[in-house]
């Protein structure tokens, strides 16, 4: 059969044939092998120069079952329970006020960085306004409003306020640059001023979007509320500093289980409004 | 064909409504939420105002240290 194909249709050799009409299915990458063989090589290297050893493993191993061990059972003195309740209060509203404050000013932010909707010239700077917000994680951005505005929850709120504001405007302008222009057109037809037309031709093709992003924000700020407490910016994070450097890891197990409570909490706050409101 | 109104209900007669009832009252809810957790934050964060004050100087000094740029690190 093979040799009467053969003779029917003109000898064009595939480029999977090899010499003699043997096909090799697949067949060896030598630059892949030796990529791999080389990244290899540096993994060997680089645990060796950072002192990866196996005596300082086992040890490690030693050391966290200690740690471990001191953690168990969760510490719930009244008087703990008290600290971790002010702390997690104290997260709760940088919380909410970083993502109320962040979608407040989200809104003409996005809408100038939108590039259908605002002049070129306003739409590059509002771009550019918000590559800065967004280039620094909130942690940096906290430890230089630390130093602006003191420690405490004031310095949290407005470096989540920060991240809030760089990560909605440009979800927003991403989504109002997707919008149809048709009813944006209709509404102007009719002779309404730009603010109308935001409010009736634009707004209602994104809003769902819109809070369904808000509702993520203020579930990632409650977890990043705890983050920015460790630089000084209030809330559970500095309770849970201040916990693991006075060896009271009984405490820091209560306060890490209160956040991954909150967290799921906030996870599934944010999972209601989304259904709500789309 | 039968969601038509009939003729002699009259435009006058006739309500529309975007929402249930029920979603209605889950998003008054959920507004009522919102304005009791921004009430309540604002009224309770605690902002010490003496580093409040001292804010714009201690701006000025971060960024008067920033200036010149030490290229020597």
């Amino acid at each position: 059969m093979a040799g009467v194909a053969a003779s029917e249709h003109p000898p064009h050799p595939s480029p999977r044939e090899g010499e003699g009409g043997r096909r090799r299915a697949f067949p060896p990458n030598w630059r892949a092998r030796l990529a791999f063989a080389a990244l290899a090589l540096y993994a060997l290297y680089a645990a060796q120069s950072l002192d990866f050893t196996w005596s300082r493993f086992v040890q490690g191993f030693d050391q966290g079952g200690r740690f471990l061990a001191r953690m168990f059972p969760p510490n719930t003195a009244p008087d703990k329970l008290h600290l971790l309740v002010d702390g997690m209060m104290e997260s709760l509203q940088i919380a909410v006020l970083a993502t109320a404050v962040g979608i407040a000013l989200s809104l003409p932010l996005g809408v100038a960085a939108a590039r259908n909707l605002a002049p070129a010239p306003l739409a590059w700077s509002a771009r550019a306004l918000i590559v800065l917000f967004r280039s620094f994680h909130p942690v940096i951005v906290a430890i230089l409003f630390v130093k602006a505005v003191g420690f405490g929850a004031l310095a949290g709120v407005l470096a989540l306020i920060v991240a809030s504001l760089g990560f909605l405007s440009k979800l927003l302008a991403e989504a109002l640059e997707e919008i149809s222009m048709r009813q944006l057109e209709a509404v102007r037809a009719t002779g309404a001023p730009f603010l109308s037309v935001l409010v009736f031709g634009v707004l209602p093709q994104v809003l769902p979007r819109h809070i369904g992003f808000c509702a993520y924000q203020l579930d990632s700020n409650l977890r990043n509320s705890a983050l920015v407490g460790l630089v000084g910016g209030g809330g559970i994070g500095a309770t849970l500093f201040t916990a693991f450097q006075r060896f009271d890891y009984d405490f820091v197990l209560t306060i890490v289980l209160a956040i991954i409570a909150v967290v799921m909490l906030g996870e599934m706050l944010s999972v209601c409004t989304r259904r709500l409101f789309q | 064909m039968s969601a038509q109104p009939s003729p002699d209900a009259g435009s006058r007669g006739r309500k529309w409504q975007r929402f249930t009832p029920r979603e209605r009252i889950l998003r008054s809810a959920f507004y009522l939420v919102v304005v009791i957790a921004l009430v309540w934050s604002l009224r309770t964060i605690e902002v010490i105002p003496e580093f409040l004050y001292d804010a714009p100087a201690q701006t000025v000094d971060l960024f008067a240290r920033m200036w010149p740029i030490d290229w020597s690190w």
